[in-house]
């Protein structure tokens, strides 16, 4: 009976394993497409490496979205990290309350926030440029590092230490700093990456805030679509895939041995 | 602490991401708010050492876009690219600067048919840049009878091997003409027999779309299409069995245009930037590269085979009287929305 289900667990982590590789996989493949357009395909050429590296309109949309990414992510793990902590030290009604108000916001339609900030930016008569793009999306990001956050504090009592280390006469600040954030490391990570990778891909901030000039890689690729698609556009999806895993490997690793020399 | 390896990383995010782009691009002079692929490979280039003046370039996917950040972002874009009824639209709402056309030294260039686009008769809101057309593609391996307007669509025995463009102007303005009536009809019985003629023909329809036109039609998946002229043209280098057909009853022209809004703030560079692409040399090596019809005679001599053969067709078409802008129709769209929500519906 138990190796039945076994069988069962690891058939379903098979299925899902094919779902998630198996479309990036067949997007890969295509980038390798001779074809000029379409998803037909014409047999195999590294053509279209070359030319994704030597179009310099595509290399600063990338670097502009990396750069928005990374203020996004830094800024939102720095204003997440102490929402979560301020947070934690609330009663359990009222820490409800604050999530549930965090959570509200994440459902919401970005559209409708980065339109009024849109116009804000119009009507303090500011230039719109990348910073604000990077502004833009903090709320959003903000709320995916507190949930991530608080979910791996409650799960690990972080409070308790965070309370023992206080009547030991730590400053807020302190516990913070030495108990608090590095017990969550696991779950602000996670949070930051959802944020730096829903940020890198952002094209409803860009299109309001950006201006001109500074065409971030989503919107870039959304302009391409207009005269169909290329293998262009798959090229990209395989370079960022790429990129961004190299930046996850980068990464501090949070795994538990380690956790518990901390 | 693990923190600083953290830190390393995104600050090593912020050399590569944020200093590049600014080190790269200077305050920019001339802003352009574009469609992709809509410029040759040296249009830009040639004009920044004819004039000194910088350019930088955006895209937008749809005219609603381009509306939008034109109204939401007043002095960042200097020269836009809408289409016709587009231009109306912004027009209406105070967003367009008057151009001088006195001060364009190649506007002569302008092929005459196309001086001015309807919804602009007098030519000081937009000038013309890309000429393209509804038409019809034939698969001869899936359709042998002769096919010469937009009968085929309405015709039996052509159960689900026809393609509708997913455009409320489009489909509506194709079944208009078919009954005889203009494209841009503002009368509701009129909307309402091409109305009445498309539900009839609704088991003929296969599929409405509006993206990805070019591999449906190579595909060879379909019989007859309303499509996009640039499309059949694309889809019929991949597939040989498609041929496009001119309407007898007269095609449906788009026109998309050079534009200025009352906003920008190089209004002289953007004037600058439109004769430089009214250059009958600049605007052959467009053509030659996006195969849009540039509406412009000094550079009809020096088109490829392709764009040639594309500029022989287009002049062909406007020879048909019944040829017609599709224009914008103010209230009445009103009326188009509620037949065609009526049609998808079904």
């Amino acid at each position: 009976m138990s190796g039945l289900f076994i069988r069962l667990q690891q058939g379903a982590t098979f299925v899902t394993a094919i779902m998630v590789v198996a479309p990036a996989a067949l997007v890969s493949a295509f980038a390798f497409n001779a074809a000029e357009r379409g998803m037909t395909w014409q047999g195999f050429s590294l053509q279209w490496f070359g030319r994704c590296l030597r179009e310099p309109q595509l290399r600063d949309a990338i670097s502009r979205s990396l750069a928005v990414a990374g203020i996004v992510s830094s800024a939102s793990l720095g204003l997440g990290i102490t929402a979560a902590y301020g947070l934690s030290g609330l009663c359990p009604r009222r820490q409800r309350l604050g999530l549930a108000t965090v959570v509200a916001v994440l459902g919401c339609p970005d559209l409708a926030l980065s339109i009024a900030q849109a116009d804000a930016i119009r009507a303090l008569r500011l230039d719109p440029g990348i910073h604000h793009v990077a502004f833009g999306q903090i709320p959003y990001a903000t709320g995916y590092v507190i949930l991530a956050t608080m979910a791996t504090a409650s799960s690990a009592r972080v409070e308790r230490y965070v309370r023992a280390a206080e009547d030991l006469g730590a400053s807020p600040w302190r516990s913070l700093w030495h108990v608090y954030a590095p017990m969550t490391r696991r779950g602000w990570l996670a949070g930051g990456s959802i944020a730096f990778a829903l940020s890198f891909q952002d094209v409803v901030f860009s299109a309001q805030l950006g201006g001109a000039g500074n065409t971030t890689l989503g919107l870039r690729l959304y302009g391409m679509l207009r005269r169909g698609v290329s293998p262009e556009i798959n090229m990209v999806f395989l370079m960022t895939l790429v990129l961004v895993a190299a930046i996850v490997l980068a990464l501090p690793s949070s795994n538990p041995e380690e956790e518990q020399q901390s | 602490m693990r923190f600083s390896r953290l830190l390393a990383v995104i600050a090593a995010l912020f050399v590569v991401g944020g200093c590049r782009p600014s080190r790269r691009a200077p305050t920019p002079t001339l802003a352009i708010l574009t469609w992709a692929d809509y410029l040759g490979p040296t249009t830009v280039r040639t004009f920044t050492s004819r004039t000194g003046v910088r350019v930088t370039v955006d895209y937008i996917d749809s005219n609603e876009a381009l509306i939008r950040r034109v109204e939401s972002q007043p002095g960042q874009y200097d020269l836009i690219f809408p289409s016709a009824y587009a231009v109306r639209q912004m027009s209406e709402r105070g967003l367009l600067r008057a151009i001088d056309r006195r001060r364009l030294g190649n506007i002569s260039n302008l092929s005459p048919r196309f001086r001015v686009i309807a919804d602009d008769p007098a030519g000081s809101l937009a000038v013309p840049y890309t000429v393209s057309f509804a038409g019809i593609a034939v698969n001869r391996a899936r359709v042998q009878r002769p096919v010469s307007g937009y009968g085929i669509f309405f015709e039996a025995g052509m159960d689900g091997s026809a393609l509708l463009l997913d455009d409320m102007r489009a489909t509506l303005g194709m079944a208009l003409k078919f009954r005889g009536f203009s494209a841009n009809s503002l009368r509701a019985d009129e909307i309402l027999q091409a109305q009445s003629s498309l539900r009839s023909a609704r088991s003929n329809v296969r599929v409405f779309a509006s993206s990805d036109l070019q591999q449906t039609l190579a595909s060879g998946e379909i019989g007859v299409a309303l499509a996009w002229s640039g499309e059949i043209l694309q889809a019929a280098r991949l597939n040989p069995n498609l041929r496009l057909v001119e309407p007898q009853e007269g095609a449906l022209i788009y026109i998309d245009c050079m534009a200025i809004p009352r906003s920008a703030r190089h209004p002289a560079d953007a004037l600058r930037f439109i004769d430089h692409l009214l250059d009958g040399r600049v605007a052959a090596e467009i053509s030659n590269e996006i195969l849009y019809e540039l509406p412009n005679t000094a550079a009809a001599p020096l088109l490829n085979p392709e764009a040639r053969r594309l500029h022989d067709m287009i002049s062909g078409l406007m020879r048909n009287p019944r040829a017609e802008q599709v224009a914008f129709v103010g209230d009445a769209g009103r009326l188009y929305a509620q037949a065609w929500s009526a049609l998808r519906a079904q």
